[in-house]
């Protein structure tokens, strides 16, 4: 049984997002006056006051858009990182899956891989001896047990590594979207073994993105949004009312809600349309395929020289940017700007866009922040996990990479 | 069916409970060690033959540089057998505090995915520096039957030395790789620091080379008890007990601020990393 009781947690996003503060700045604001360095650093609630209980053998989906706080809160269930306030308590072993293949070291074989992987998880050497064969066998590499994992296929890497996870065999299991990575089969495959987990009597905290194997396979469903769980429920019910709110909660309407600057009151967006679909905030587009984003605009007065952005972030990390500065000498009435990603930019990942605009003729600035979200998803990723090597494939020619 | 009770909250863990989490870790502390053992020499034509090659060198170039140019004296001790008696302690303490420095900072992705007490990782880390010694240990006695050296009965002091001096290196260690974590620049201070350290510590010269009225100043450096004190042992020299007591009590002290330190930052480890 899991009780959390009130659980806030802050990040500082002066130390977390860039690594700018070296030793020196930190010196010279211990000698300068106290009042002016502290309040320098930004901060933020991840979580703001979660109370949850989770009854033994339950298994609960936790749901919402990216940055709403569920990886955070799988976090703090796992120790991995301290609540700032609040507390949990709980009962039985705990064992999160949070990253397939975490510990590997490339140089080692499979079989030395396993004994470290497994000792990471919190198994003990008998434990991993009695249960070898088990995890051998379910991955399915026999023939390459002692080959080092640096040469094994992509396909077997993430399978050897789901599969010590899988036989850690705790009381409750955490897992983080890792079924996002390798092929159709090995999702089913996965899904199949939390399955069995939760059928054995366990208990099972899931996040997706995808709502299919959520209702598959949760039988309560926490939907989260801005660190805040909005509606907890049986599954069937929660899933389709955060569906609802997808297809009310439009691009449009949440970047003219949203935007920040003195530009703001002359430019308004109109429509948005990710690749056919107008004004949807979540969209499903496949990876292989280029993908085309326009953006319609009603511009109030004459605006100089007009440049239109439109950024691909993962949390605060930008990771793309794309520019529309080919406006003609300048902006009026009504215009439609439009972007297009090459086919396997991206592959397997969860991305929000934000578009900035800026007037160069006199400076100024717009900007709303997460205003869409896009899903590349792609069957064949080879690349396990959400690092940017996998986020960030092949750009295109207009792009300029900020900070 | 009794089950384990788990309480997270704000409140910093403390340095027993700390200690006891890691003890019931301490397969894994034996894992990762292995793991760094068993990489290290990977895709290397010399493979382990560096960890005997490498002391050897450093040796063969301080004897023509400080005992044959500088004359530097070594107690009546051939000076090859002098240096390398030096340099065995004090290469487990520099190597382990540098790879215990990095150790944390360098094993982000499990920090930030997995749960486990950090302690480990630093622990893990001084296992290379280990064998060293015990492979270094080994040469320094053929060493001292080619220089027809006796070993004396002090000999079985030997491991009592190098456990003080993996606990001030521990102390040290824990308290870098806490720091290394939030502030990189650690990265470039500590190996700047063990090189100029190594020369306020009797490695290439005896204690007996410093002016009797300064070697109190010698004696406030933690590692000073252990690498005069090791060499005695080994060559069968006369202990001088003064500069390991001193060594102890700032051992001691060293690993209870690293334990301190460590303890109170490990929490922040997987926001910061």
């Amino acid at each position: 049984m899991i009780k959390i009781d009130g659980v806030w947690k802050q990040y500082k996003l002066g130390n977390t997002v860039d690594f700018t503060k070296t030793f020196r700045e930190v010196i010279a604001e211990r000698f300068s006056s106290p009042k002016t360095s502290s309040n320098k650093s930004e901060s933020f609630w991840a979580l703001q006051d979660i109370n949850l209980s989770i009854q033994s053998g339950r298994t609960l989906g936790l749901i919402g858009h990216n940055g709403a706080g569920k990886s955070t809160l799988l976090k703090v269930l796992s120790r991995i990182t301290k609540p700032t306030k609040g507390k949990i308590t709980i009962h039985g072993s705990l064992s999160s899956l949070l990253e397939v293949g975490t510990g590997f070291h490339p140089e080692l074989s499979g079989r030395e891989n396993i004994y470290l992987c497994g000792s990471i998880m919190g198994m003990s050497r008998r434990d991993i001896d009695l249960r070898f064969e088990q995890i051998v066998d379910y991955a399915g590499v026999e023939k390459f047990i002692d080959t080092p994992v640096k040469r094994y296929s992509s396909g077997m890497y993430v399978r050897l590594a789901f599969s010590i996870a899988a036989h850690v065999e705790p009381d409750i299991l955490v897992v983080d979207e890792v079924l996002a990575v390798g092929d159709k089969e090995f999702r089913e495959k996965c899904l199949g073994k939390m399955d069995d987990v939760a059928q054995s009597g366990r208990t099972v905290i899931f996040v997706s993105h995808n709502m299919a194997s959520i209702s598959s396979l949760c039988q309560d469903v926490a939907w989260m949004n801005h660190g805040e769980i909005i509606e907890i429920g049986q599954s069937n019910k929660v899933i389709s009312s955060y569906e609802n709110s997808l297809h009310k909660d439009t691009v449009k309407n949440r970047a003219n809600n949203i935007f920040k600057g003195p530009l703001a009151e002359k430019l308004k967006l109109t429509s948005m349309t990710i690749q056919g679909k107008v004004d949807v905030y979540s969209t499903r587009v496949n990876a292989d395929e280029e993908l085309e984003i326009s953006a319609s605009w009603a511009v109030k007065e004459r605006l100089l020289r007009l440049s239109i952005y439109l950024v691909f972030h993962v949390g605060e990390t930008r990771i793309m940017t794309l520019v529309d500065d080919k406006l003609g000498k300048d902006a009026n009435g009504e215009f439609t700007t439009i972007f297009r990603v090459p086919a396997n930019t991206f592959r397997n990942a969860d991305i929000s866009i934000s578009v900035d605009a800026l007037e160069r003729e006199r400076g100024m600035w717009c900007w709303a922040k997460g205003i869409g979200n896009i899903i590349f998803s792609s069957d064949d990723n080879p690349h396990p996990g959400y690092s940017e090597d996998s986020l960030f494939h092949r750009g295109s020619g207009e792009r300029i990479i900020l900070d | 069916m009794t089950k384990v009770v788990t309480v997270i909250d704000s409140d910093n863990q403390g340095i027993l409970s700390s200690l006891r989490e890691a003890w019931e870790f301490r397969e894994l502390v034996i894992i990762l060690a292995m793991r760094d053992i068993k990489v290290r020499y990977k895709q290397t034509a010399l493979g382990v033959a560096w960890s005997v090659l490498q002391p050897l060198f450093m040796m063969l170039i301080f004897s023509i540089l400080f005992g044959r140019l500088a004359k530097i004296p070594s107690d009546g001790i051939p000076y090859p057998v002098f240096v390398f008696s030096g340099l065995l302690i004090w290469n487990f303490f520099s190597a382990g505090i540098a790879s215990c420095s990095n150790s944390l900072a360098g094993s982000a992705a499990m920090v930030s995915k997995v749960y486990f007490p950090r302690m480990v990782i630093p622990i893990a880390s001084i296992g290379v520096s280990l064998v060293d010694f015990l492979i270094s240990s080994a040469l320094l006695l053929i060493l001292m039957t080619i220089y027809a050296v006796n070993p004396s009965w002090q000999i079985i002091l030997v491991p009592f030395f190098a456990v003080g001096t993996f606990t001030s290196m521990l102390g040290i260690g824990l308290w870098l790789s806490a720091i290394t974590v939030t502030y990189r620049d650690f990265r470039f201070i500590v190996p700047f620091m063990l090189q100029i350290w190594m020369y306020i510590t009797p490695v290439i010269y005896p204690v007996s080379f410093i002016p009797s009225d300064y070697r109190w100043l010698l004696y406030l450096n933690p590692v000073v008890g252990w690498v005069d004190g090791a060499r005695s042992a080994f060559l069968g020299t006369p202990i001088s007990w003064l500069p390991i007591f001193i060594s102890l009590l700032m051992s001691l002290l060293l690993i209870m601020v690293g334990l301190r330190h460590f303890t109170k930052a490990e929490q922040r480890f997987a926001d910061v990393i």
